[in-house]
C-alpha cells in the first residue's frame, strides 16, 4: 500500500486514496485512540440519540465511501473530528424532523480552517424558533456548569463568540496564563460532565 | 460582545475549540486523565480500535463481494463468448439465424432491440444472446 503523502507539501485540493485514509487509521496511538473517544462524546452530547461506535463508524463509512473526502493538507485527526460534528449534527436534525421541525440543510466540513470549522447552514433565518430553543438551551447548559468560575465563564463565553484566546484575554482582563489554565477547566470539567451522564444512562 | 451570532452559532463555535482543545492534548495529558479513570489505557484505546476495525472490515468485505460478483457476471460473458462466438460479428450471425428460426416466438422487443445488431457492442450482443439462452431458443451449446 502507497505510504501517506508528506501533508505538509500537500497540495489543498488533494485528496487521500482510501488506501491512505486506512493507511492513517492504522497509525493512530493509544492516545489518539482517547482523543477521538473523547471528542466523539462531546459531539454525542449534541446527538443524543446515538453512541460512540455509531458516530465512529458513520464517519468512516463517509470517509471511505468518498462521500467525505480527506484534503491531505488537513491532518487526518482534525478532518475525522469535523466528520464526526457534521454527523452529530445531521443526527440532531434528524431527530427535529421525527419531531416534526423543518429540516436545514448542512454543507460538508473538512475541517481545513478553524475559523470556520463549523458547519455552514443555508443561512441564519433558515433556524426555526424551535431549533433555536434546543440550541440556546445546550449553550445554556454549558455555561450553567461554571456558573462559579468567573474566569472559566468567560473562557466560554469568549470561545462560543468565536473570539481569540488573546482576544477573550483583553475583554475579560485575563493573563495568558489565567486564560490557560481557564481553558483547560472547562475542557475538564465538560469531559466530567459528559463521563457523568454517559454513567447516568 | 457581539449581539449577532446565533444561538447555533456560539454553540457550534464553542464545541469546536472544545474539539481543537481535546486535539492539543499533549500524551501525558491525555494520559492523565485516563488514569483519573476506572479503566486503563490500552483498553479503552483498544475499544475504539475494534469499533474502527469492524467498520473497515465491513466496507472491505462489501467491496470484495461486489467484485466477486462483478467477476462472476464478467465471467458468465466470457464463457458465452468461449463458448458461441469468438467475435461481433459471429454473434450477429448466430442471433440473426435464431431470429429467422423461430421468427414469431421471439419477444417483438427483443428482435426490435436487437436491430441486425447496429450500434450493438460485443457485451451488448452477449447479453442478448444470454436472453435468448433464458428463453430456451438456443442451448448452451449454441444450437
Amino acid at each position: 500500500m502507497q505510504g501517506i503523502r508528506d501533508v505538509t507539501e500537500a497540495n489543498p485540493q488533494e485528496h487521500a486514496t482510501e488506501g491512505e485514509v486506512i493507511e492513517a487509521v492504522e497509525k493512530l496511538s493509544d492516545t489518539d485512540m482517547i482523543r477521538l473517544e473523547k471528542i466523539a462524546r462531546t459531539h454525542l452530547w449534541v446527538a443524543q440519540d446515538a453512541d460512540i461506535k455509531d458516530l465512529i463508524q458513520e464517519a468512516l463509512k463517509r470517509i471511505l465511501s468518498g462521500k467525505r473526502k480527506w484534503p491531505l493538507h488537513v491532518p487526518f485527526m482534525k478532518f475525522i473530528s469535523g466528520v464526526m460534528r457534521s454527523i452529530a449534527f445531521d443526527i440532531l436534525k434528524q431527530m427535529k424532523t421525527e419531531q416534526g421541525l423543518r429540516v436545514v440543510q448542512a454543507t460538508n466540513c473538512d475541517g481545513q480552517d478553524s475559523s470556520k470549522d463549523y458547519m455552514e447552514y443555508e443561512d441564519k433565518s433558515s433556524t426555526t424558533p424551535e431549533e433555536s430553543l434546543i440550541f440556546k438551551q445546550k449553550l445554556d447548559e454549558i455555561e450553567n456548569m461554571f456558573i462559579d468560575d468567573e474566569k472559566a465563564l468567560a473562557v466560554v463565553m469568549g470561545k462560543s463568540e468565536g473570539f481569540s484566546p488573546k482576544e477573550t484575554q483583553e475583554m475579560f482582563d485575563l493573563t495568558e496564563t489565567e486564560y490557560e489554565s481557564a481553558a483547560r477547566k472547562v475542557r475538564r470539567r465538560f469531559s466530567d460532565y459528559l463521563n457523568e451522564n454517559k454513567n447516568n444512562e | 460582545m457581539s449581539n449577532s451570532k446565533t444561538a447555533k452559532d456560539k454553540l457550534e463555535f464553542l464545541l469546536s475549540t472544545i474539539e481543537n482543545d481535546i486535539l492539543s492534548m499533549s500524551d501525558d495529558e491525555v494520559l492523565e486523565e485516563v488514569n483519573e479513570g476506572n479503566i486503563d489505557l490500552d483498553t479503552r484505546a483498544n475499544n475504539i480500535r475494534q469499533i474502527i476495525s469492524e467498520e473497515i472490515t465491513n466496507i472491505l468485505k462489501k467491496r470484495l463481494y461486489e467484485a466477486k460478483e462483478n467477476y462472476r457476471e464478467e465471467s458468465e460473458k466470457q464463457q458465452i463468448k468461449n463458448r458461441l462466438v469468438k467475435s461481433a460479428d459471429e454473434a450477429i450471425e448466430l442471433i440473426k439465424s435464431i431470429i429467422e428460426t423461430y421468427g414469431e416466438s421471439i419477444p417483438k422487443d427483443l428482435t426490435l432491440a436487437f436491430r441486425e445488431g447496429k450500434g450493438m457492442s460485443e457485451n451488448d450482443l452477449i447479453s442478448f444472446i444470454e436472453d435468448l439462452e433464458e428463453l430456451g431458443l438456443l442451448d448452451k451449446n449454441g444450437e
